[in-house]
């Protein structure tokens, strides 16, 4: 519920730290914001603590639905930059009460068209991509690979609805299956049986289409014995492990992004890289992978001022503020490749730029959606890098899209891609 | 909620395009929410202004002054726009100015050691660039994450103001525009000669746009200005490990170290501030007190209380400050650790061992000189608080009325109203420029509400008595009518000179005044 933030909201210092990195870190005035919205709609709203001041104002009737107020809250990636950035200094809740901010617009029936469509597409085909429920297998056709729902596997995959659909991207989800099989990895899919996992629609404010996928998702494992996940798509690593977990699903779900795995499978000599790849790479930490990737942490408390007046937890609260998400496997596996030099970008981690394409910006404002993406792929140039490397699908489209617009040569791969060529 | 003459809103949206002016009530309201508006309303919002606007240069700045003169519309511009400041004596027939679109290092003078800056640079942006040239700038109190112009924020004072002294005195040319919209370019700029000097060749006119606490936004705007910058004997790039929130360098930099000296008495602690300062070794001085720096080197207000308890079995609620030395050579540095540690044991005081450990040295000293710790030291205690009770002087007066300021404190602790600091004190101070001035503020941790606030101004009035039947100095609490007035009569009614400026150079009386002061007789 978005009133129990309330204690959150009004905490607000609107001291602006939610629009940069944080400031321990910041090196270079080029690469200082982190928050895409602000940085690109200037007004004091479009940030972290002024969407939180939005919420207050919504929570104390200050101010009323208007087309304007809507794009306000949608025209923001969810990508929890701000998040980050205030907690640094904080104990305060940014990220968590935007997602509430959402929930209410659509209990409250203020939906974006755009959404809507996508949402209409997935109640009808279990995907976000708006394509044909019966098409979604066709990205493994040929891999020899087993399915969950007619045979036994210990390891399932997730490709997850833009790797299913998006033909272009389908080799990355390839060559991940092909380098778990490579492994010895004992690994299945769902063909054309797998659904969303319904972490996008949560960004966009559905908490019950997250519920429903969650429960479809949580009942096939559960009847296929499965006990690992694994997938390449870092909304899909989000949904499964923290979001599922938030709403009281998980379970004692295993669940793992590729990069993890990967990294496991070459630091146990399972998987070796022989082959040279002489390429200058840089990494994008996709935000679902990263900052947002970190365990989901319980807490049912409550707010005390007792005994002096300072504000604290009761029981004590463990904020989530980026420090555990998954930074360094996707690294390590890019160092491992023979050949490869690896550079880093100036924001990176728990303090990196988005793609752009999350919180359904993609789907209902696809020029923000470049714009951010073109942010960060001109960033990635100013390392000296030849290509671009990242571990989620979205993130992947966003940034070939972006390189087109931009007439640029920068190549962009997901990460298994690179691994498999060197095998 | 919309501005009210919509004549001018349309004059202004003609001018700027309507991506840059909204009078929508969501983003109205996200420049209403202030800290410290609970010292005027019941909620932490101020009333609404009219409109925002965001100009993107200075063309931009004199259209929008130009059309609130014509339509009689009161304006207030704002950098960062953090705190009361930037929204007080607003309402539908005014609007504000959002400098966040100009945010442009104009120029880093490496020779003639200065820097010109547009109002939403902030100091961690230009710090990073100055510190690849071997430079550095004062960074004010309040945070690095606030502008870098040198007179955005009151006086402007620092951590390090014992070597990189404060805004008012940094300042160098400026680009103004006045409250009628002409352009105004002083000391040298006016005459073409650059930006080395505010004072001329060309118009001087630095002790007006300072005022004995600055004109808080209350005259027209500053669109650049020129700063003071230092030499910085660092590396051009810090070496960071670790994730968020536990950052640290990777190893203190090479002739820096860091300590902080603890004494028996409160007198001890001056005399021997004053000794470091006076001998011209330290880059920084800086009274931060047990409980500030226990937040500031946790993430949490959970951690901090317990960091907190550690530090005082230490401290004994003996009074230190933090001191950070540097220099050029290995030899110089060693130099200076021997009359830092001959000053600190004559004055029979001993380092903080807490401090001396390698892993806080390398957090804490970064912080100092880059974070400056607003968020962690003062808003997360409470989620709300005033340290603006102090005063600029000699060092020694500004402490000894903290000092004094404390008993007073205490009827609001025991009442709750006022955090209790931990039984100890929540004074932060500076020397200033090698100790020949000072600062002291009495921080005030306070929830968001009503209560605490009034409690708060209370307290604030109060102190200035304190300041006046003590003879101490004029307290940053005092702006506006209220203030000035107030002090005024016992200083050369120098009151009675700013309403003149005013009226001169505002006829009109558009540059929103609530901050500095109104034209009335």
């Amino acid at each position: 519920m978005l009133e129990s933030y309330r204690e959150y909201m009004i905490r607000c210092a609107r001291c602006s730290n939610c629009k940069y990195i944080p400031h321990y870190i910041l090196q270079d005035y080029n690469y200082t914001y982190v928050c895409p919205s602000i940085t690109r709609y200037n007004f004091h709203a479009y940030s972290g603590g002024g969407r939180l001041i939005t919420a207050l104002s919504m929570t104390d009737g200050r101010i009323e639905y208007t087309d304007k107020l809507l794009d306000i809250i949608y025209q923001c990636q969810m990508c929890g930059a701000c998040d980050i950035s205030c907690k640094y200094g904080n104990d305060l809740e940014v990220l968590q009460p935007l997602y509430d901010l959402r929930i209410k617009c659509v209990s409250d029936g203020q939906l974006n068209p755009a959404h809507m469509m996508v949402i209409e597409g997935l109640r009808k085909d279990d995907n976000m991509l708006q394509k044909p429920k019966a098409e979604r297998g066709k990205w493994a056709e040929g891999l020899d690979v087993k399915n969950i729902n007619e045979e036994k596997a210990d390891v399932y995959y997730h490709a997850g609805c833009r790797y299913c659909f998006d033909e272009e991207l389908w080799p990355a989800a390839r060559s991940a299956v092909n380098l778990l099989k490579k492994a010895g990895v004992d690994v299945g899919i769902a063909g054309k049986d797998e659904t969303c996992c319904g972490g996008r629609a949560y960004d966009l404010g559905y908490l019950g289409e997250l519920t429903k996928y969650a429960e479809n998702n949580v009942e096939m494992l559960k009847t296929a014995g499965i006990k690992t996940v694994v997938t390449s798509c870092s909304d899909c690593y989000h949904a499964f492990k923290v979001l599922y977990d938030k709403i009281g699903m998980k379970g004692d779900l295993e669940v793992l992004h590729i990069t993890e795995y990967l990294d496991r499978l070459i630091k146990e000599g399972k998987l070796k890289l022989s082959k040279n790849l002489p390429m200058i790479a840089t990494y994008h930490d996709p935000c679902h992978l990263g900052r947002l990737g970190e365990p989901w942490i319980h807490w049912d408390g409550k707010i005390k001022t007792e005994p002096d007046m300072r504000v604290q937890h009761e029981p004590k609260k463990v904020f989530r503020r980026g420090t555990y998400g998954v930074y360094e496997p996707p690294r390590d596996v890019l160092r491992s490749i023979p050949g490869l030099r690896f550079v880093e970008m100036f924001r990176i981690k728990e303090y990196t730029w988005c793609c752009g394409a999350g919180g359904g910006v993609v789907d209902a404002y696809p020029d923000f959606s470049m714009w951010t993406a073109i942010e960060r792929v001109k960033e990635a140039r100013d390392t000296g890098a030849e290509a671009l490397v990242t571990a989620c699908p979205w993130c992947v489209r966003n940034f070939k899209d972006a390189v087109k617009e931009l007439g640029d040569t920068l190549k962009v791969y997901d990460i298994a891609e690179l691994v498999e060529q060197c095998i | 909620m919309a501005l009210k003459n919509r004549d001018a809103y349309k004059a202004l949206e003609d001018v700027l395009g309507p991506d840059y002016i909204s009078e929508e009530p969501a983003i109205l309201d996200t420049y209403a929410f202030q800290w410290g508006a609970e010292l005027f309303t019941s909620t932490p919002f101020l009333p609404r202004s009219g409109a925002v606007t965001l100009p993107g240069g200075t063309e931009d700045v004199q259209a929008i002054v130009k059309i609130c003169n014509k339509y009689n519309v009161r304006y207030k511009a704002f950098s960062t726009g953090w705190g009361f400041y930037s929204g007080l004596g607003l309402d539908d027939t005014a609007i504000q100015i959002d400098l966040r679109r100009m945010n442009r290092i104009i120029e880093i003078n490496e020779k003639s050691m200065y820097a010109v800056v547009e109002p939403y640079v902030i100091s961690s942006q230009l710090q990073a660039e100055l510190m690849k040239r071997g430079l550095n700038c004062n960074i004010i109190g309040a945070g690095c994450n606030t502008s870098a112009l040198p007179m955005a924020a009151h006086q402007g004072l620092g951590h390090t103001a014992v070597s990189t002294s404060y805004g008012d005195r940094n300042v160098l040319a400026v680009e103004w525009v006045l409250p009628d919209g002409e352009l105004l370019k002083l000391g040298t700029l006016g005459s073409g000669a650059g930006w080395f000097c505010g004072d001329g060749p060309g118009p001087s006119l630095r002790g007006i746009l300072r005022g004995p606490q600055s004109v808080m936004g209350g005259l027209g705007v500053f669109t650049k200005a020129a700063t003071k910058i230092y030499p910085w004997y660092g590396p051009p790039r810090q070496e960071v490990e670790g994730v968020s929130p536990n950052y640290k360098l990777k190893e203190v930099p090479k002739n820096f170290s860091i300590h902080y000296p603890i004494f028996a008495t409160w007198g001890k602690f001056l005399e021997a501030a004053l000794e470091i300062s006076e001998s011209k070794i330290a880059m920084l001085v800086d009274r931060i007190s047990p409980p500030m720096l226990a937040q500031a080197l946790t993430a949490s207000n959970d951690e901090g209380a317990e960091l907190f308890a550690r530090i005082n079995e230490e401290t004994r609620g003996r009074p230190g400050f933090v001191v950070i030395l540097t220099s050029e050579s290995d030899a110089e540095l060693a130099y200076k650790e021997k009359v830092l540690a001959h000053i600190v044991k004559e004055k029979e005081g001993e380092y903080l061992a807490f401090i001396e450990q390698d892993d806080v040295k390398r957090e804490y000293l970064w912080m100092e000189l880059r974070v400056t710790m607003p968020l962690r030291e003062v808003f997360r205690s409470t989620g709300r608080f005033l340290g603006s009770i102090g005063d600029s002087a000699l060092f020694q007066t500004s402490v000894r009325m903290m000092i004094e300021a404390m008993e007073i404190k205490k009827e609001y602790q025991e009442k709750k109203l006022m955090r209790a600091d931990d039984g100890t004190d929540c004074i932060w101070g500076v020397t200033i420029e090698s100790g020949h001035t000072g600062h002291a503020e009495q921080v005030v941790f306070v929830h968001p509400t009503p209560e605490a606030w009034k409690a708060l101004a209370e307290f604030s009035e109060r102190c200035e008595d304190l300041a006046l039947d003590k003879h101490y100095t004029v307290p940053i609490t005092v702006w506006g009518d209220r203030g000035h007035d107030k002090f005024g009569p016992y200083l050369c009614n120098y009151h009675n000179w700013l309403r003149k400026f005013k009226k001169s150079f505002d006829p009109r009386g558009v540059s929103e005044p609530a901050m500095y002061i109104s034209a009335k007789e």
